[in-house]
């Protein structure tokens, strides 16, 4: 089963659909049940961004909007890589359970996912937090975000500590032009 | 290039396969209704032995929830993680890129000969 319903006529207007941390509404946000403490609740959110973009992939989502862009927001980044290398891995095992998916995962990801560059959990070193996003394999992928107010324990500096310089005006103004498109015709 | 005889056109009936040892590389070798197909046995992704894989057919579809089953019996799937490679090229199915080294077959004389 799908673990989201698409509306009728989705897809319609070219819009991104956006996916924001928050719960995982009637149901626990882990496989445990619900955590005691907030601690727990909100570094498992990572773990229903997981889920849910495994599920728009492998549900076949991008197959029926090849246009489509999906932005995850408040969704941490640093887990991507590592959750893309596993579930490609899978994929390719087991493919013929999913043979509408033409590509890998780590793919299709890239074309259509975007996420938002705030909360970053990263570590402290500048050098690691360049190989993270090394690792993201895409220069198109991170969007800016303040969730101001809402304090996430990172300082306000601009950009998370770390991020290649070459990528700020791609993640500051490109990337959100290029995935809110209507965006980008009103600005010209 | 030279041919290595592997065995008796008798002794490799249609539906059976051989492993063979060709100056130091293993060769999987099969004969498909009496055509022949041999590839370099070691899968690229952590060395299964493909030879003792499953010969199974490809799984395909043009639609979300829809299953279509072609290639039967041309599909070779390593029994250690499952990659699917295409027994006519050596391709691996969801990654073209990734191929199998192939070798020419040829009967001659009522003998099998591998090409390397």
């Amino acid at each position: 089963m799908p673990a989201l319903s698409l509306p009728a006529g989705f897809g319609k207007h070219g819009l991104p659909l956006g996916i924001h941390a928050g719960s995982s509404y009637r149901h626990p946000v882990t496989s445990l049940g619900w955590p005691s403490w907030y601690v727990e609740d909100y570094a498992a959110q990572s773990q229903g961004f997981q889920s849910q973009l495994a599920s728009l992939v492998c549900e076949g989502v991008f197959v029926k909007y090849p246009k489509l862009k999906v932005v995850l927001l408040e969704s941490g980044v640093t887990w991507l890589p590592a959750f893309l290398w596993r579930l490609s891995k899978f994929w390719r095992g087991v493919r013929l359970e999913v043979p509408w998916l033409d590509r890998s995962p780590a793919e299709i990801v890239r074309d259509h996912f975007r996420l938002t560059i705030q909360p970053f959990d990263g570590p402290d070193d500048p050098a690691a937090v360049a190989k993270l996003i090394d690792h993201l394999q895409s220069d198109d992928i991170l969007l800016f975000s303040s969730d101001f107010p809402h304090w996430q324990f990172d300082g306000d500096d601009v950009m998370p500590m770390g991020i290649p310089e070459k990528l700020h005006g791609k993640i500051r103004r490109d990337n959100a032009l290029a995935t809110y498109s209507r965006l980008a015709e009103q600005v010209a | 290039m030279a041919k290595h005889v592997i065995a008796s056109l008798r002794e490799f009936p249609a539906g059976s396969r051989k492993l063979v040892d060709v100056r130091g590389r293993k060769i999987a070798v099969f004969n498909i209704k009496g055509e022949f197909f041999a590839l370099a046995n070691r899968c690229p992704h952590q060395g299964g032995g493909l030879c003792d894989g499953r010969l199974t057919g490809l799984v395909e579809a043009s639609a979300p929830g829809e299953y279509r089953w072609s290639r039967r019996g041309e599909i070779i799937r390593c029994p250690w993680h499952g990659w699917e490679y295409k027994l006519k090229t050596g391709e691996c199915a969801p990654d073209p890129k990734l191929r199998l080294k192939r070798h020419e077959v040829v009967q001659r004389d009522g003998g099998v000969y591998v090409v390397v």
